[in-house]
This record gives structure tokens, sequence and C-alpha cells, in this order.
């Protein structure tokens, strides 16, 4: 049985956290989530007054990465409602240096009860928040979350490459390079995406199996070490392909030949771009 | 070993370069009784002779196998004049009591005698009737 | 303006020399008595540790000399005399007249082939002929055609005069005459270089008899593409290939009925060359080297040697040859030898090489003798050890191997040395430099153009023509999109050549030029100039190696190698296209000296870079100046030490250019060639000092001059027994006042070579210990002649003249044995009694002694600080930890940073005499950056688009120089133009690609790998079978 908060709980801590935060912290703006006005669907708000904080919510349908959402006004000093998931994604960007942790207030989420129809909360390894300044929802342990994950594989850990190749042109066969995967994803923050140049045109214009397939592959390797597996990119998907299947397969490889995990610590620096002597080489002889 | 074998052949006239050997074998190389004979190696005998081996060097057979062509001090590169040195050998060999006193006299003798035999077998293969297979040099022959 | 220097001789040496002195800003005059400079070092064909090609090395060299604008070169010119002295000299010389105008001739060639009249080939040593009108080498620098006068027709009877007729340049000058001048020179450097012995210096090896037994430079001409045989190993007498090869170690060397008791220092390494070489040439040839003592000492060459020692096929024998007969068949060779088993030994070969060894030729020797410089009883000059490269005549100046046998990277470390002292004496005025051509140059502005691309294929003679059909690739680059003229040449590096490349670039008006030849890292820089020349940015150029790449590696297959030329050419078009322009940056250059390490290479290089009238920081870590050389007693010539030290120490004291930092550690090293900052912790003690006392002190250049250390022995019994000391240790005791030995109860002593050298862990040679030894052991005997003195050896490395002193140490009876590495001596110790066992391999007896005292000569280790400094420095260290130079051969005190320059045991192993020449060395390379107002930047360095830059930090992270780093400030990455080495890895990394690298632009590549993948359906592709 999962442990989890249950989301009415943490709807009204969140509230009253955030009534509180945006009393005394000297914040300019809060990211959340509230019930929409006029839908009964659950949308990502900006709350600048206190009052405004009793329409806060946290539902199953709370699906967009608010961490992603702060790199908009990075200038300001931001609170944010922080699922696990974005406060990896908060000590990523902390690690890269480009926010600033003095502009940040987290309220991260014990507990995480996770979304509806994301794959990446069946097999999240986190739960709790890394880093914050205040929290919602009661603390997983860790030998309840080692239980949890017992026995739960990763998508395509047992295939051979061939296998997966043949997934990933099935499932990639659908895309049309509407770019929601890039733009949802927490760790895309690149002002000029290489998609977008044409000197040199990294990626052709038009949508075929062949140049979809190339934009896929660039931004994948932008994952390694980067990627925090919230499925973001999956759930923003309109043809619903099987995302993670190609970016968060890095994460786990990343963990299983370098024991790393991205967004751990705001002092961890990034995968790529460090090393040691003692780093396994699979790639090379 | 005798430390001090190397001194006294070197003391004595013929003996002085004797130290000056680097062992690099152009004795041995050029030697007409080293290419007949595998035990005759004169870059040995002067190793030895330098490590002390006295007793090996003087009581064996061969310092009395060279021929004295002083093909090994024309070869050698350090002077270091192989043949005079087996005659000082000699004469400590002989001083030690290794060998008989006239051996040497004996042995140049002998030479003379080969040196005449061959100066004769050539006067008749150059004259033109036999070649030089005709005059066996088996012991007993002719 | 400072005045001349006048470098008499146009090899290697002199060729640097005078580099170094232009560099520095003095005019030149080089002179060489040939009709063509490069010297010997031109006649070889690959040169050893690396096997690079020589030509290739040395071609680069020879024309930016010719080339630069302070040297003025006379070729066809000799000394006659010289009169004056330092700082105003006469220098008598005389111009021989080669009967061809060398501003008028241009050396395309039409009058060589047409001569009626065949001579001897000199620079093929005879082995072929040329006609009377020839050109002295292939590439010829000038590139100039001579005349022999005594073999002419025209010019002995009047008759025929064909090269006249032919030449459409009025050229030929039948009655030129020769020209007697006089140039003032502040100081003269003598580089006049050797000969090799001649062939039939030793009789017994029958030269003169048998055609197929030849000298170690003919056998150079046999195996180079350029030479007689088209680098065919062939015999002279029926033109078959070798199958079965001999070469000779010690032909005329080492040998007292020659006269030249002498080892010429070269011949072991560049036998195991020609061995190595042999089996490049044919896979199946065997290979015997008949040696007495492998004398590998130099840099790398222990593994050179231990690599020859792997390869199957290649025997080392250690015996010397007495005679050389003839074999059993025509043309075949007996050699008589021995082999360690059963005494005599003989065995028949093809054809067998003489190592013939280096002597002064006999003009050198007149020459040296007309200049009144005194020679040594080998005719090559006499070197006082403390003061090498100065002579008897105060103002004159030796280098090469007129000093004594030497290899190509001591030739070009004396050269530099003399440069340094000649260059003392021709008042550089410090303060009044500037010296630096690019930077200044206007260029065409070739933006708004139409792409026009300009395709040249070279032959380079048969190394690529020999495999791959040129003409064909040449015919189809044409057709290739965007090209514009494709064209094939002979040797495009000759300068003719440089000049027919500007012409084709004015006439088609091309903007972009493909070089399809061999590897960019011995000609690149002559192309962009050739191109610079024409108007055009030189970085407009690709190069696509069709030689390393293609010819040599698939010479097996010459129409695929065909194919893969055209393919690379297709790519290098598809990648040149889209190359932009680029500038060098101008940077500020600080002229003052930091030399670090105070010890005789520190304070040598100090001093010689003071007098020419630079300021220097020296720092050294102890309070005491001096270093090692502290430790010795005497030279390996048997002259006290001390006193020259001591002088040394008092001038660098008493210098107002040089500030002393005695006591001082280096904290930390930041900064970049003309730029650089050295943070000292001085000697106060820990409590009490605070980062106030922090000195500081900035430069132009690093000289690296920090020394090396003592292995400490673990074998021998040395841990735990008094009686075992280091040859170090050993002078130590005997500088100290006793004049006896200290140890009176010593009658019988051993020492023991190579311990710690030469084995798995430290596969190099430690090069002095063996002098050391002999030196140490003939000072010992001569005050002692009844103790007994032994050296155990593996091989006997008393090189260059240290070979007197083996035949005195063996005159004086001091025991030699040798012992084989994987049967080591054995030594225990009972009490005070030790015992040594050993198995002399010649007799295979088991030899027991008790020595009183046993000397190990323990190996030079590297500092164990050298990592650290290496760190600091950003230079780095070789795989025996010792500083790595830029190019083993012809830069060897250069560091692979700019700026940074090695000096001393910190380069590696070397005795007190060569330390002070390559300190002299590293002073003159030095000298040549400080006198420098400014320096520049390279051009192809990495660029942050600021727009698409998100300031992560990927690029500052991967980066090994410190180049690119992150200003938070402006949230974009910058990057430092100096420090920047063009390598690439912050544009690989960078994730929205706001990094490029310039010359290396990533549209460059993307348009390659694209053209390269693109399907191909021309006829060629079906050739290339692919």
């Amino acid at each position: 049985m999962k442990m989890e908060n249950s989301y009415k709980d943490l709807s009204a801590e969140i509230k009253e956290v955030a009534k509180k935060v945006l009393a005394e912290e000297d914040v300019d703006q809060l990211l959340g989530f509230a019930q929409g006005e006029f839908s009964g669907l659950t949308e990502p708000v900006i709350i600048k007054k206190a009052e405004q904080a009793q329409r806060m919510v946290f539902t199953e349908d709370a699906t967009p990465m608010l961490s992603k959402y702060l790199l908009e006004y990075k200038e300001k000093k931001q609170a944010v409602v922080a699922k696990p998931c974005d406060t990896r994604a908060i000590a990523y960007y902390l690690s890269e240096d480009i926010i600033d942790r003095k502009n940040l207030v987290i309220i991260g989420i014990n507990g995480c009860p996770g979304l509806k129809d994301n794959t990446a909360c069946d097999e999240c390894d986190t739960r709790n928040p890394v880093i914050s300044d205040y929290q919602v929802g009661e603390e997983i342990s860790s030998a309840e979350l080692a239980a949890e994950l017992k026995g739960v594989k990763y998508l395509l850990e047992d295939m051979t490459p061939a296998e997966r190749k043949e997934h990933y042109s099935q499932e990639f066969a659908r895309c049309t390079q509407c770019y929601a995967c890039r733009d949802a994803c927490p760790v895309c923050y690149c002002d000029h995406c290489y998609v977008e140049s044409n000197q040199p045109e990294w990626v052709e214009e038009g949508s075929s199996a062949d140049k979809d397939m190339i934009f896929h592959l660039m931004r994948t390797m932008h994952m390694p070490g980067r990627c925090v597996n919230c499925g973001a990119c999956e759930m923003a998907c309109p043809e619903g392909i099987d995302m993670r299947s190609m970016t968060t397969h890095l994460y786990h490889k990343a963990e299983e030949l370098y024991d790393f995990r991205p967004g751990i610590s705001p002092e961890q620096p990034p995968l790529l771009s460090d090393f040691s002597k003692e780093d396994s080489e699979p790639g090379f002889l | 070993m005798n430390k001090d074998f190397k001194q006294t052949i070197k003391n004595r006239p013929g003996g002085e370069n004797l130290s000056l050997c680097y062992s690099c074998g152009s004795c041995t190389a050029t030697c007409p009784v080293s290419e007949q004979v595998e035990d005759f190696n004169p870059r040995l005998i002067i190793k030895k002779s330098l490590l002390g081996f006295s007793e090996e060097v003087l009581s064996g057979e061969e310092i009395w196998q060279c021929i004295q062509c002083r093909r090994c001090v024309s070869a050698c590169p350090q002077n270091v004049r192989f043949a005079d040195i087996v005659r000082v050998l000699r004469e400590l060999a002989v001083e030690e009591g290794h060998f008989a006193e006239d051996l040497e006299e004996r042995l140049d003798d002998y030479d003379k005698e080969v040196l005449r035999y061959r100066l004769e077998i050539l006067e008749e293969v150059l004259a033109g009737d036999k070649d030089f297979e005709d005059f066996s040099l088996k012991a007993g022959g002719d | 303006m400072p005045d001349p220097v006048v470098v008499v001789g146009g090899g290697i040496a002199g060729i640097q020399a005078a580099t170094d002195l232009a560099e520095m800003g003095i005019p030149v005059y080089l002179i060489e008595k040939s009709p063509s400079l490069g010297g010997r070092m031109a006649q070889l064909d690959k040169t050893f540790p690396t096997n690079d090609c020589s030509t290739c090395i040395l071609a680069p060299k020879i024309t930016s000399c010719y080339n630069h604008e302070n040297v003025t070169t006379y070729t066809m010119t000799e000394l006659i005399n010289v009169e004056g002295e330092p700082g105003n000299f006469r220098v008598r010389l005389k111009k021989r007249p080669r009967y061809v105008d060398e501003e008028k001739c241009t050396g395309c060639g039409d009058c060589l082939d047409k001569c009626p009249v065949s001579i001897s080939d000199e620079y093929n040593m005879g082995m072929s002929e040329y006609g009377a009108i020839h050109k002295y080498q292939p590439q010829a620098v000038p590139n100039v055609a001579a005349i022999d006068a005594s073999e002419c027709l025209k010019i002995n009877e009047d008759k025929c005069g064909v090269c006249e007729k032919i030449c459409n340049f009025d050229a030929i000058e039948y009655k030129q005459k020769e020209k007697k001048f006089v140039v003032q020179a502040a100081s003269i450097i003598y580089a006049a270089g050797y000969e090799g012995f001649s062939g039939d210096l030793v009789s017994d090896y029958g030269y003169k008899k048998h055609p197929n037994v030849v000298t170690s430079l003919e056998y150079e001409r046999i195996l180079n593409a350029a030479g007689p045989t088209d680098g065919h190993v062939i015999r002279q007498t029926d033109g078959e290939e070798v199958e079965n090869i001999a070469f000779i170690h010690c032909s005329g060397s080492r040998d007292r009925r020659t006269d030249k008791n002498y080892c010429s220092s070269v011949c072991c390494t560049y036998s195991i060359k020609h061995a190595l070489i042999t089996k490049e040439h044919i896979k199946d040839v065997n290979v015997d080297l008949y040696y007495m003592d492998i004398r590998t000492f130099g840099k790398g060459f222990e593994r050179y040697y231990n690599r020859a020692q792997e390869t199957e096929g290649v025997n080392f024998i250690r015996s010397r040859v007495s005679e050389i007969e003839p074999g059993s068949n025509p043309g075949d060779l007996k050699l008589k030898a021995t082999d360690d088993d059963n005494g005599y030994c003989e065995q028949e070969y093809d054809m067998v090489v003489l190592a013939s060894g280096l002597e002064p030729t006999q003009q050198v020797t007149d020459s040296l003798q007309k200049l009144k410089v005194r020679t040594n009883k080998y005719g090559f000059v006499d070197m006082d050890e403390f003061n090498p490269l100065s002579t008897s005549r105060p103002g004159i100046f030796g280098c090469g191997v007129v000093n004594g046998p030497r290899d190509i990277p001591e030739s070009v470390m004396d050269a530099s040395g003399a440069a340094a002292l000649a260059g003392q004496h021709a008042v550089l005025d410090v303060k009044d430099m500037g010296v630096e051509a690019a930077g200044d140059q206007e260029f065409r502005v070739t933006q708004n153009e139409r792409t026009r691309v300009g395709v040249f294929v070279c032959h380079c003679g048969t190394n690529i023509a020999g495999v791959i059909d040129v003409e064909e690739v040449k015919e189809k680059a044409a057709g290739i999109p965007f090209v514009e003229h494709a064209e094939d040449v002979k040797y495009l590096c000759s300068s003719d050549s440089q000049d027919l490349i500007g012409e084709r670039i004015k006439e088609h008006n091309l903007n972009r030029i493909v070089v399809a030849s061999c590897t960019p890292r011995t000609h690149e820089p002559l192309f962009m100039d050739a191109i610079a020349e024409a108007g055009l940015n030189p970085y407009l150029l690709e190069m696509t190696n069709i030689r390393d790449q293609g010819s040599w590696v698939h010479k097996e297959e010459p129409e695929k190698a065909t194919w893969k030329a055209f393919e690379l050419i297709r790519a290098g078009v598809a990648r040149v296209k889209n190359a932009l322009p680029l500038e060098r940056g101008e940077v500020d250059n600080i002229a003052r000296a930091l030399v670090v390490g105070g010890g005789a290479a520190g304070l040598n290089a100090a001093r010689e870079l003071a007098n020419l009238g630079f300021p220097v920081s020296l720092v050294e870590r102890e309070e005491e100046l001096g270093g090692h050389a502290t430790s010795l007693k005497h030279s390996l010539e048997g002259r006290p030490v001390k006193p020259h030290l001591d002088r040394l120490i008092a001038e660098v004291k008493g210098h107002e250019l040089i500030d002393i930092y005695a006591g001082h550690e280096i904290k930390d090293i930041t900064g970049f060639v003309g730029n650089y900052k050295l943070e000292l912790i001085p000697p106060v003690p820990k409590e009490v000092r605070s980062d106030k006392d922090l000195v500081e002190i900035e430069g132009g250049v690093v000289i690296v001059a920090t020394g090396g250390q003592e292995f400490e022995p673990l074998e021998y019994s040395y841990q735990d027994s008094e009686q075992v000391i280091t040859q170090l240790e050993l002078e130590e005791e005997l500088s100290s006042e006793n004049q006896s030995l200290v140890r009176d109860d010593c009658e019988e002593i051993y020492m023991i070579q190579c311990v710690g050298s030469r084995e798995e862990d430290r596969p190099y040679c430690s090069r002095i210990c063996c002098s050391q030894a002999l030196r140490n052991a003939v000072h010992i005997k001569e005050n002692h002649p009844d103790k007994d003195i032994t050296i155990l050896y593996r091989e006997m490395r008393s090189y260059g003249y240290y070979e007197d002193l083996y035949r005195k140490a063996r005159d004086l009876g001091i025991n030699f044995s040798r012992y084989e590495v994987d049967n080591k001596p054995e030594v225990s110790r009972k009490g005070d009694e030790l015992t040594l066992k050993y198995e002399e391999p010649l007799s295979g007896k088991m030899i027991t002694a008790k020595p009183d005292l046993l000397v190990l000569a323990a190996a030079i280790l590297p500092r164990e600080d050298n990592l650290t400094l290496s760190q600091m420095l950003k230079t780095p260290l070789n795989e025996d930890q010792f500083f790595l130079e830029a190019h083993v051969k012809l830069r060897p005190v250069d560091s692979a940073t700019d700026g940074i320059f090695l000096a001393g045991l910190a380069h590696g192993p070397k005795n007190l005499s060569e330390t002070l020449a390559q300190s002299r060395a590293a002073a003159g390379r030095a000298a040549s950056i400080l006198s420098k107002e400014y320096l520049l930047t390279q051009a192809t360095v990495a660029e942050v688009d600021e727009e698409l830059c998100i300031a992560c930090g990927d690029c500052e992270r991967v980066c090994a120089y410190k180049a690119i780093e992150v200003n938070e400030e402006e949230n974009v990455a910058e990057v430092n133009r100096v420090l920047c080495k063009g390598c690439g890895n912050c544009t690989g990394v960078c994730r929205p690609h706001a990094v490029d690298l310039n010359g290396f632009l990533n549209q460059q590549i993307i348009d390659e790998i694209e053209t390269l993948l693109a399907k191909d359906d021309s006829e060629f592709a079906k050739t290339g079978g692919v």
C-alpha cells in the first residue's frame, strides 16, 4: 500500500503555509496551483496577496512543473509550491548557478501522492523534497520508500538495443515536432533552443521520421545527469508518445554507471562536465 | 681467484696492455684457431686472466694452441696484443710447473718443420703435377 | 640597431642559431659553403626516436630562417679569415660562383635534364648522378641550380651551352666570378658540421672491395624515397631486395687503430633507427646488429631500444666484427664475429651497413686553425666544460658537431646557447625592441565574393604519387561544386610551389584553398604564409592529409587510396567553403625572465639573460644557491667544481639585473606567455606568516630549472649497511677536505651501475652514471693504486670523449664485468661483512667477493613536486615525469607550453657541462620572446555568441586551460584568447551551441560530415568499392 498524503489534506496545509509566506516573507510572488474559476481544472497560478491563497489546491491533475516558471522571473524573489521532483529541478538550477537561492522560498510537498496517469510517479524515487524552506504533508521514510520501489523496473530496462530501437521507431513516428515536451521539461531552459537555429541548421525544417528523431536524440543527449524523471514531457505530449522511454532511460543509466542522480544537492557538479579516473567507460574497450 | 695475476702479467714485457681489453671479441673473431677449435677463445682467456683464474688459464692446453699468427694484434681496436700475452702466459705456465721448460722451444721447432712441409707441398702443387688433396695431412700420413 | 652576427654553417645548428638571433632582433649573416641550406640533417631519411621524416621537420625551419627579415643568407660562401676582436670583427668571405643568377633562376628545372654531363651526386653520397648543372638536393633552399665548373663543357671547352639556350629566365651566367667580401660582425658562431668516417677507415671491412658494404649516410640515402634507389632497400650489385642485413656498430669509433678512440655517440641509436625503418620497408627482413655496448643514453632512447628488442626479426649480437669477406653467393658478405657461447662464429648477409662515426672535415680543421680556435686531439673545437659553447677565441662560439659528436637535439641546444652568448656582443637595446611581422597585414575582403575554391594536390615526390593516382584525383576534384581551379604539383612545399599558389589565387580570384598533401603538422604554417603573401587571409585554408591517411596507410590498395583521397578533398571543400577569415590579437609582453631554481642550470640561465640586458627574477627554495652541483667534487674531466660554481654564484649575486629570492617557495603560478605571475612564500615561519607577506613577481617567460633528485636504492643492502653508498655520496666523501678516501681500510671496492635505471618502472637511462663512476674510480685508483676496484655494468655508456676515460680506467687496472638485468648481483650483509655474488657472463663463472665498499650508481629521478609545478604552469610532464619538451628533436628546451623553457635535470638526466649548455639555450630561446614588444594570440580560438549563452557553466568546467569562464555579472561566458588552445571541449559541450570554435566552425563540420555521408553516384565511388 503506497503511503501518501491525501490531496485534501495537502491542499488545506498549502493554503495555510501560502498565507503565512505571503504575509511574512518578503516575496514578490508565489507560484502554486488553484482550481479554475470557470472550469474544474487545476491550473497554475501566480498570487501576490495573502487573500488569494484561499483558492490554492493540490490535486492529481497538477501537471505543470512550477519550478520551470521560476526561471521566467528569476530576478524576482519568489515562493513556490514544489513537488519533490520540482525541488530536484531547483537543486539542479542551483548547481548550474542560474538562479539565486536567496530569491527562493520553497514550499516542499512531503510524501507526494503523485499525479494521475504519470508513469514517472509510479517509479518515483524521491517523494520528499531535497531542498525546502517549508514543508507540507508527512514525510515518507526511506525504509518505506525502499519497500515501495522494490521490484520496480524502469521502462525498457530489459530490452535489447535492437528492441529499444524498434520501440522508439514506433512511438516517435507520431511526433509532429510541436515541442511541447521541450516546453514542459524543467531542465530545458535555453533562451534560444538549438532546434530554432538556422546557422547552423541543427535540425532541418519540417517533420519526418528522420528529422523528428534527430530532434529527440539531440534533446535526449542533453538529458544525462540533468533529467529529474518528472514525467512532464510525457504528460505534455499531444500524441501520447511514450516519451520517458527515451529521456528517463538515461536518468537510470546515469545512476547505474556513475551512481549519479541529478538535483540531489545544489553543490553536486553536473555529470557531463565532471569526471574521475575511476569512472566506468562502457563505450570504450 | 688470484687477484694479483693480472698485475703479474702486466709486469712482464708483452703483457702491459692486458687490462685495456674491453671484451669486444675481435681477437676471437679473427683467430684462425678459434675458427677450428671451439674451446680456443682469446677473449675468454683474457677475461679469465683479468678475473684471476690463474690455475685454469696456466694449466690448460689452450695457450699452446695459438699459432702466433698475430691476426689478433691487428684486429684489436685497443692494442691489447693478445699474441704477446700468450707468450707471457706460456712463460708463467712453465714457471708454475704446469708444463716442461723446453715445451716452447720444441713447439717452435715443430712449427718450423710444419712450415717447411707446407712450403714443399706448395712447391709441388704449383709445379702442376699434384693437388693439395694428394698430400694427406692425417696423423701417420705421408 | 644591434650589431650583426655571422653564423658559419647552414645545417640545423646554424639555422637554429641564426633564427634565435634574428628573433632577438639581431641581423644575421648565414654562411653556407654548399649551394643549399640543410646540411647533414637534410640527408637523413628519418630521425630517432620518433621516426619523423627528417626533411619534414627540417624544411619549415629552413624556410622560416631563410625568409626571416633579419637573416641574409650567402650560399656557395666560405669563411676565409677573421680579424679584430669581439664587438668588432672583420670577417672575410669568399662566395664561389654558381654560374647561375640567384635572382633570376626560378628553380623550374628545365635545364637539369638537358645536361649531357653526368657527375657524382654528392647529396646522395655518390650513389647516383646528376648533371654538371644540378640542384644540390630536391628541396634546395634557395631553389636555384648550380654548375660544377670543373665538369661543365661550356666553361671548360666552350662547347654545349644547352642550359643557357633552354633557360626561359636568362639565368645562366657562364662568366660568373667568385666574389670576395668583408662583413662586420660583433661575434661569430661556428657551426660548420662534420662528415661521416669514410667507409674504408677500417680496411678490414672491405668497403672498397665489396659494393654491398655501405656507410650509414649512404644507407640513409638508400632508405629515403628521394634517394638513388627511390627508397627501395636493394643491393647495388644486382638490384635485389635485401632479406638479411647486418649493422656494424663502432665502425672506426672506439678504436685506437684509427686514432679515433672517442665514441661517436649517435651511431647506436641511429643503427636502431635503421633497423626499425628497414623493417618498415621490408616486413620479413632479418636485421642483425653487431655492437659492444648499446649507447642509448638520450631522452626517450632507452624506450626506443626496448622497442627494437621486442621487434621480431631484429637481433642484437654483442660482438665486434673483425673482418668482412666475400660470402658464398655473388655480392653476399660473410662477417666474422663471436657469440657468447661458442666463441668464433660467422654469418652471411646480403648487405652490411657500417655505423660510421662523426669527424670534422678537413676544411673545418683548417678553418679552425686559421681562426686560431684551439682544437682537441680529435680536431673538434676544444671546449671548456665549465664554459661550453665558448671557444678559446673570445667572440667566437661553436655549436653542433664541431664541438664533438652529438645528436640533433644537442646541436639545437648548442645553437640556441651560442645565440645567447653571441648576442651579448651584439649590444641589444632591450628598450628599443619590437619585432612583429604578422598582424599588420591587410587582406583582401572576400565577404561578398562568390565562393571560389582552389584545390592543389601534391605528389610529394613518390610519397603520395607512388600509391595515389594524383592526376585522376585532380581531374575529379575540378568537378566538385565550388571548385574554381584544381592543379597537381610535384612538391607543394617547395618555394616555387608557394609562389605558384599565390599566382593561381590572383589569376582565378580564389578565396578558399584546399591543399591535399601531407599532415598539417609539418606544413600548415608554410601554406598559410603562402596564401597570405597573395593577399588572402591565411585561415581560409584547409589541408587534407592524403599522405599519412592515404598513401602511407593504404599502400597495398592504390585504387581505394585514390578514391579516399578524392573523398577527403570533397569533404575538405565542403569544410573550407564555410571558413571565415580570422585575425590574431595582440597582448602585452613583460620583459622580465622568471627563473625557477637556483642550481647550476637556473644560475647560468639567469646570468646569460642578464648579460643580454634582460632583468631576471630568480627563485630558489633553499637559502643557499647551487643545488646539486654543490655536492660534486670534480667534473667529468677531473677538474674541481667548487671554484667555478662559486664564481657563477658570485656573478649572479652581484649582477644588478638579477633579483634573487632565496628561501622562497612557490605558492601559485598564474598567467600565460608574456604575462606570468608567481606568488612566493617568503622564509617567514608559518606561525607568524600572513597573506601580506606573500611576494608577487611578474615576467614574460618562465624557465624551469628545478633539478632532479637521486633515487634511494632498495636493493644491494643499501638501506641497512654503511658500506653501501651511492656515487653522489661517494663524491660528497671525496669532496670533504680529507684527501685520501675517508675509509682508509677500503682495499676492495665494487661499483654497480644502472641501479634503478633501465628497469620496468623506470625505462630510461640516467646518462651520467657511467662517466661519473669512471671518473670516481679513476680518481681513487690514481691516488691509491693498491686499491682493487671493479665496476659491474650492463652497458658501458661512456659516450663522446668519455670513452678515453674508460680506456684510462682500464689502463689503470680497474676491473670491468658485465651483468644481465635478469641476473643481478646478489649482495648480503652479515655484521660488517658484505658479500657480493654475481655471474660473469663471458666465463659463466660465479664470482664471490667481499668488498669493503660498494658504490651504487643510483638513478636520477624527476623531483616529486614536478607534478604540482606542472599543473601550476599548465605544462605537461612526459611518461617518466620529467618536463616534456615541445619537440624531442627540434625544440628541446621549449616546453610544450609557450613561454616556458626547460633547463637541467628538470628536463632529464644530464651532466654539469650539458646542463650549462642547455641553460644557455633556454636563455637564448627566452630572449627571443622577451625581446618582443608585444605578442600575438592564436586566431583559432573559441568564441561565444552572447545571445545564445545561458551561462550554465559547462564550458568553464570542461576547459583544461582555464580559458573560458562565466562572467557572473554579465551572465555570459567569456573566452581568454591568449590561454585558449582551440581544443573544442567547450564547443562540444555547449547545449544551445553558443560557443563555436574559429577555424573549426560547427557549420564547417556539419557540411563536411554531410558531404561524406551523402550518396555519391560518381564512377569514382564505384572503384572505391565501398
